[in-house]
C-alpha cells in the first residue's frame, strides 16, 4: 500500500472519470487516487487522508465550481498543507484568480481545458520528481 | 411751472375770454342806452311789487272828475266857480294850495272875483308850462311870483319817472315844479330850509334828504332831456290816485268838506278825468295796456311833493341811480364818460355778473350731470339762479332808494353763460376731435403695424413650411437615433446577460471538450497497450474465468455512471470490508478496481474470480475494458452537452432585426435558458418545471421572449444566491399563456418593488447592472400585448408573464 495520494477536484464527473483513467494508466497503483466534486468535499477528503496518514502529493483542481472557487480552495489548502503541489485544470478562470492562486497558494501550474494528456501527466511527473 | 400755469390758464381761458368780452359789449350797450327800455320796465316792475304805503297825511287832492264837470255844467269852469272853490278851500286854512288848472285867460263870468281871490291868497300857487309849447300862468299870480311849472319829463317810452325840481324859463327865470314849490312851502312852515351842500355836484340838503342831481348818464338810467330840464331827480312814487287823500270838487263846492281835512295841509286841485287829457303814463302802467290806469297830472305833482316831504321829514329814501356812487369823476375830460361807465359801479356790476355767468356756467358744465347732453339745461340753471339773485339784489336796492341796472347784468350773465356753454361745447368738441385724431393716429399706427405684421406673417408662413419640414426631419432623425440607441441598449443588455454567462459557457464548453479529448487519448492508449495482449490473455484464462470475465464486462456496461464521488468512496469502503471478510487479498486495491469498473454487487459470484491466482490480471484487463466503455460514454455525453450549449447560445444570441413574428414554443425557449444556466443551477438550485405539455405555439418574437426568460431566471438565481428552489409554471388560461417564475429568495422590499420596472433602476453595485433589464422585459412584454406582474414576500418572489396566444 503506497502512502501517497493524488487528489482531483472538479464538479464534472466526466472530467474526474477521464482523469482517473489517465492517472491509472500513467502511474498504475503507485498512488492513491481521490476525487471530489467540490472544494468542500475535497477538504473533507484531505482531512480524512491526513488522519489515515496518507500523504497528499498533488491536488489538481478546477476553478469554476459551485460554492468555493478553485483559487480560494487552493489557498485554503495551502495554509494547512504548503507542501502539496497545486495544479489548476480549468475551462475558464479569470486572470486575477490565477494570480491570486500563484501568489497565495504557490500554484505549480495552470492548465487550461481541454488539456493534453501527455502534457498533464508530464507536469505531474515532473512535480512528483521534485518532491 | 410755466407749463403748469399755462395749463391752468388754458383751463380758465374760456372764462377769461368770455366774461370780459360779454362785459364789454353789455357795458357799451348799457352806456349807449340800448337796454334802457328794459331797464325801465324792470324798475317799473319793482314799483308794482313794492307794498302800498299809507296815504301821505300832509297832502289832500281835490279832484275834478267827470261828475264834477257835469255838476258845474261847463268846462273850463268859470272863473267864478274857481273863485268859489278856492275860497272854500282857503277857509280850511291849508298850508298851501296848488291849482293845477291852466288859467292864463279869463273865463267869464266871475273873473274879477277870481283875481280878488288870487290877490288875497298868498299861499295859492298857479301853474304855467315852461318848456316846449309854453302856457303862461294866471297873470295875477305870475306877477306875485305864485306860479310853478306844470311840466313833466317823459322818458322815451312815454312814462314819467322823473321829478323836475326846478327849471329855467325862456326868460331865464327859475321855476320850481308845482309839487316842489308846494313841498318847499310846507317845509318852510316846518322851518326846514334848502341848503346847498356841493355847488359843483349840485347836491342839496333838505331836512333829512340829500338831493343829487340826475345827470342822465348814470348807466342805470339814461334819459334824454335832462340837461334842458334843469335839476331833476328820479321820482319815487308813493302811490296812485287811490293812495292819496282826495275830495271831489263837487263836495267842496257843496260844503261837504270834513272840517279838518285841509287844515295845515297841502291841497292840490286838478283834473282827474281822462277826458281832460291831463293824464300821464307812469311805472304803474302795464306796458301792454298803456291806456288803462294812467295817472292824472295832479297825482304826479302830489307824488313829487310827497316824495320831497317824506324824504326831508321822515328820511324816506329818494330814488337814485348808483352810477355816480364813486363820485362824478369831474376830472374826466369831455367825451371820456366811457371810462366811468366801464370802471364805475355799472361797469363792475355788469363785469361781475358776466363773470358769474361764465364761471357758473363753466363750473356747472364741468360736473358730470350737465357736461354733455343737458348743457342747455345747465346753462339755463345758471341763468335762472343767477338772475333770481340779481333781481333780488336789484329789488332790495330799489327799496333802499338805489336804482341799479338789472337787465344789463342779466344780459351779461345770460350771454356769458350761453357763450361759455357754446365755448364749452366747442372745447369738448375740440378735445373730442383731438382725441379722435389721436385715436386716428393710433389707428393709423396700428394699421401700419398690422400691415407689417401681415408681411411678417406671410414671410413666416412661407418659411414655416420649410421649418416644419426641417423640424420634422430633425425629429425623425432623433427618433431614428433613439430607436437605434434603444436597440443598442436592448442588445447591450442582452449581451450583458450573455457576458455574465460567458464565464460559465466557456467552462461549459471547455469541460466536455477536455473530457472528450482525455477519453479519446485513453481509448487510443487502450488499443495501443492492450490489443496485442488480448489473445494471450484469453488463452491463459480457464473457461470459468472467461465466463466470469465476460459477465464482469457486461455488468460494467450496465453500471450506474452517475454515482457521486462520495457514494463511490462509501461503496469502496464497504466493498473493502466485505472483501476482507471474504479473505480476499489486496482487498482495497480490488475494491477500488471493482468500483471503477462499476461492479460492486453480487460479491458472492465474483469471489471465485477474485480468489483466482490471476485475479489481478483479470481485473485489470476488465478495468481497461470498462474504461473503454466509460470513455465512449463520456465522449457521447460530453459531445451532447457541448452541442446543447452551442445550440442554446446560437438561439440566445440571435438578434432578429427583421422584427418578424413567428410561431414558437414557449417551453422550448425556457428550456434553452435553463440549459445556459445549467452550470449555475446544477448545485444548490432545485428546478421545478410545472409545464403544461399541451401548450400551443404562440406567435411571438422568440428571441425577445428568450431575453425575458433570461432576465427573470437570472434575477431569480441572484435573488436566492444560487441556492434554493426555482419553480417555473407554464399554463394556458383564457386565450393566454401564463408563465410564472418563482424563486425562494429573500424577496423584494416594498420600497423597491414599485421601482423595479423603471429604467436604470438597479440594486446592483455600479458597473454590474445596467438597470435596464426589467425595463426591457416590460417593453418586450408590452410589445407582445402581454402583462407582467410581480408579487413578493420573503421566501417567495413570483414574476408572472401573461402572453396572448394569438398576437395580432
Amino acid at each position: 500500500m503506497s502512502e501517497a495520494a493524488i487528489l482531483c477536484v472538479d464538479d464534472e464527473l466526466v472530467i474526474l472519470k477521464s482523469l482517473e483513467i489517465e492517472l491509472h494508466s500513467a502511474f498504475g497503483d503507485n498512488y492513491l487516487y481521490e476525487f471530489a466534486e467540490s472544494a468542500d468535499e475535497a477538504l473533507e477528503i484531505i482531512d480524512e487522508l491526513d488522519e489515515d496518514e496518507v500523504q497528499i502529493l498533488i491536488i489538481v483542481s478546477d476553478w469554476l465550481m459551485p460554492g468555493m472557487k478553485g483559487d480560494e480552495f487552493l489557498i485554503e489548502v495551502h495554509k494547512k498543507y504548503p507542501k502539496i503541489v497545486k495544479l489548476m485544470l480549468t475551462g475558464q478562470a479569470d486572470e486575477d484568480a490565477v494570480e491570486r492562486a500563484k501568489q497565495y497558494a504557490n500554484l505549480y501550474r495552470y492548465i487550461p481545458k481541454p488539456w493534453n494528456n501527455q502534457e498533464l501527466i508530464g507536469i505531474i511527473r515532473s512535480a512528483l520528481s521534485e518532491l | 411751472m410755466w407749463h403748469e400755469l399755462k395749463q391752468k390758464i388754458g383751463k380758465w381761458r374760456g372764462i377769461l375770454t368770455v366774461a370780459p368780452s360779454v362785459a364789454v359789449f353789455v357795458i357799451a350797450g348799457n352806456a349807449l342806452g340800448i337796454f334802457q327800455l328794459v331797464e325801465w320796465a324792470t324798475i317799473d316792475q319793482f314799483f308794482s311789487w313794492r307794498p302800498v304805503e299809507v296815504p301821505d297825511p300832509r297832502i289832500v287832492v281835490v279832484t275834478v272828475d267827470e261828475p264834477d264837470i257835469q255838476y258845474i255844467g261847463q268846462w273850463p269852469m268859470s272863473d267864478r266857480t274857481m273863485a268859489q272853490l278856492l275860497t272854500k278851500i282857503r277857509a280850511q286854512q291849508p298850508r298851501a294850495i296848488g291849482l293845477d288848472i291852466y288859467r292864463d285867460l279869463p273865463v267869464e263870468p266871475g273873473h274879477r272875483e277870481l283875481i280878488e281871490v288870487f290877490q288875497s291868497t298868498p299861499n295859492l300857487i298857479g301853474i304855467e308850462k315852461v318848456s316846449g309849447e309854453t302856457v303862461d300862468g294866471p297873470p295875477t299870480l305870475v306877477d306875485r311870483e305864485q306860479v310853478a311849472a306844470a311840466d313833466m319829463v317823459n322818458d322815451a317810452d312815454g312814462k314819467v319817472r322823473r321829478n323836475l325840481i326846478v327849471m329855467q324859463t325862456k326868460e331865464n327865470k327859475t321855476r320850481e315844479s308845482l309839487g316842489t314849490k308846494l313841498a318847499l312851502m310846507y317845509l318852510e312852515g316846518e322851518n326846514v330850509d334848502l341848503e346847498l351842500v356841493d355847488r359843483e355836484r349840485q347836491i342839496y340838503q333838505l331836512g333829512e334828504a340829500t338831493f343829487h342831481r340826475l345827470r342822465g348818464k348814470e348807466g342805470g338810467y339814461i334819459a334824454t332831456g335832462t340837461d334842458a330840464g334843469g335839476y331833476q331827480i328820479l321820482l319815487n312814487y308813493r302811490g296812485q290816485l287811490q293812495d292819496f287823500l282826495t275830495i271831489s270838487m263837487t263836495d267842496v263846492l257843496e260844503d261837504r268838506i270834513p272840517p279838518d281835512l285841509m287844515g295845515d295841509r297841502l291841497v292840490f286841485i286838478g283834473a282827474t278825468t281822462p277826458s281832460l287829457k291831463d293824464i300821464f303814463q307812469t311805472p304803474y302802467n302795464n306796458a301792454l295796456f298803456v291806456e288803462l290806469n294812467q295817472m292824472p297830472g295832479i297825482i304826479v305833482h302830489a307824488n313829487v311833493a310827497s316824495q320831497i316831504l317824506s324824504a326831508a321829514l321822515e328820511g324816506r329814501p329818494l330814488l337814485r341811480p348808483w352810477g355816480s356812487l364813486f363820485g362824478d369823476w369831474g376830472f374826466l375830460p369831455e367825451g371820456w364818460d366811457i371810462v366811468r361807465l366801464v370802471v364805475g359801479p355799472n361797469g363792475l356790476w355788469i363785469g361781475f355778473w358776466s363773470l358769474v355767468g361764465a364761471t357758473g356756467g363753466w363750473l356747472l358744465l364741468q360736473t358730470r350731470v350737465f357736461n354733455k347732453n343737458v348743457f342747455l339745461v345747465g346753462t339755463l340753471v345758471v341763468i335762472f339762479a343767477s338772475s333770481g339773485i340779481l333781481i333780488a339784489i336789484g329789488y332790495l336796492a330799489f327799496l333802499n332808494g338805489w336804482v341799479i341796472p338789472i337787465f344789463s347784468p342779466f344780459l351779461a350773465l345770460s350771454g356769458a353763460a350761453i357763450w361759455i356753454a357754446n365755448y364749452h361745447h366747442r372745447w369738448q368738441l375740440q378735445i373730442a376731435n383731438r382725441r379722435l385724431s389721436a385715436a386716428n393716429e393710433k389707428l393709423e399706427q396700428a394699421n401700419q403695424q398690422l400691415a407689417r405684421a401681415n408681411i411678417q406673417l406671410e414671410d413666416y408662413s412661407q418659411t414655416l413650411e420649410v421649418r416644419v419640414k426641417e423640424r420634422t426631419q430633425e425629429l425623425q432623425n432623433t427618433l431614428d437615433r433613439l430607436k437605434a440607441t434603444q436597440d443598442e441598449l436592448v442588445q447591450s443588455e442582452k449581451m450583458a446577460a450573455l457576458g455574465q454567462l460567458v464565464a460559465g459557457v466557456a467552462h461549459e464548453i471547455n469541460t466536455p471538450l477536455g473530457a472528450i479529448n482525455s477519453s479519446v487519448r485513453n481509448l487510443s492508449n487502450f488499443w495501443k497497450d492492450y490489443l496485442e495482449k488480448l489473445p494471450e490473455f484469453f488463452r491463459n484464462l480457464s473457461d470459468d474465468r472467461q465466463s466470469d470475465f465476460l459477465s464482469l464486462i457486461q455488468k460494467s456496461s450496465q453500471q450506474d455512471a452517475n454515482l457521486s464521488t462520495r457514494e463511490q468512496r462509501k461503496i469502496k469502503r464497504e466493498l473493502t470490508e466485505k472483501l476482507k471478510v471474504a479473505q480476499v487479498p489486496n482487498a482495497t486495491a480490488i475494491a477500488n478496481t471493482l468500483v471503477s469498473i462499476g461492479v460492486h454487487n453480487d460479491l458472492e459470484k465474483l469471489l471465485p474470480l477474485l480468489k483466482d491466482v490471476n485475479s489481478q490480471t483479470i481485473l485489470k484487463t476488465a478495468y481497461q475494458f470498462a474504461n473503454v466503455q466509460t470513455s465512449t460514454k463520456t465522449i457521447v455525453t460530453a459531445a451532447e452537452r457541448a452541442g446543447k450549449i452551442v445550440f442554446a447560445l446560437k438561439t440566445y444570441a440571435r438578434y432578429d432585426r427583421t422584427g418578424q413574428k413567428t410561431k414558437a414554443n414557449i417551453i422550448e425557449g425556457i428550456e434553452t435558458i435553463l440549459t445556459l444556466y445549467q452550470n449555475q443551477l446544477k448545485h444548490g438550485v432545485e428546478v421545478v418545471r410545472n409545464f403544461d405539455s399541451s401548450l400551443p405555439k404562440i406567435s411571438c418574437y422568440p428571441d425577445e421572449l428568450n431575453q425575458v426568460w433570461t432576465n427573470l431566471i437570472h434575477n431569480a438565481l441572484q435573488a436566492m444566491d444560487n441556492k434554493g428552489k426555482l419553480v417555473i409554471d407554464a399554463c394556458q388560461t383564457d386565450g393566454k399563456i401564463e408563465v410564472s417564475i418563482t424563486d425562494s429568495g429573500a424577496g423584494i422590499s416594498p420600497e423597491v418593488l414599485p421601482k423595479i420596472f423603471q429604467p436604470f433602476f438597479t440594486t446592483k453595485p455600479p458597473g454590474e447592472g445596467s438597470g435596464l433589464g426589467l425595463d426591457i422585459v416590460r417593453k418586450i412584454i408590452e410589445k407582445h400585448q402581454g402583462t407582467i406582474e410581480v408579487d413578493s414576500v420573503p421566501g417567495k418572489t413570483k414574476f408572472t408573464v401573461s402572453l396572448p396566444i394569438n398576437l395580432e
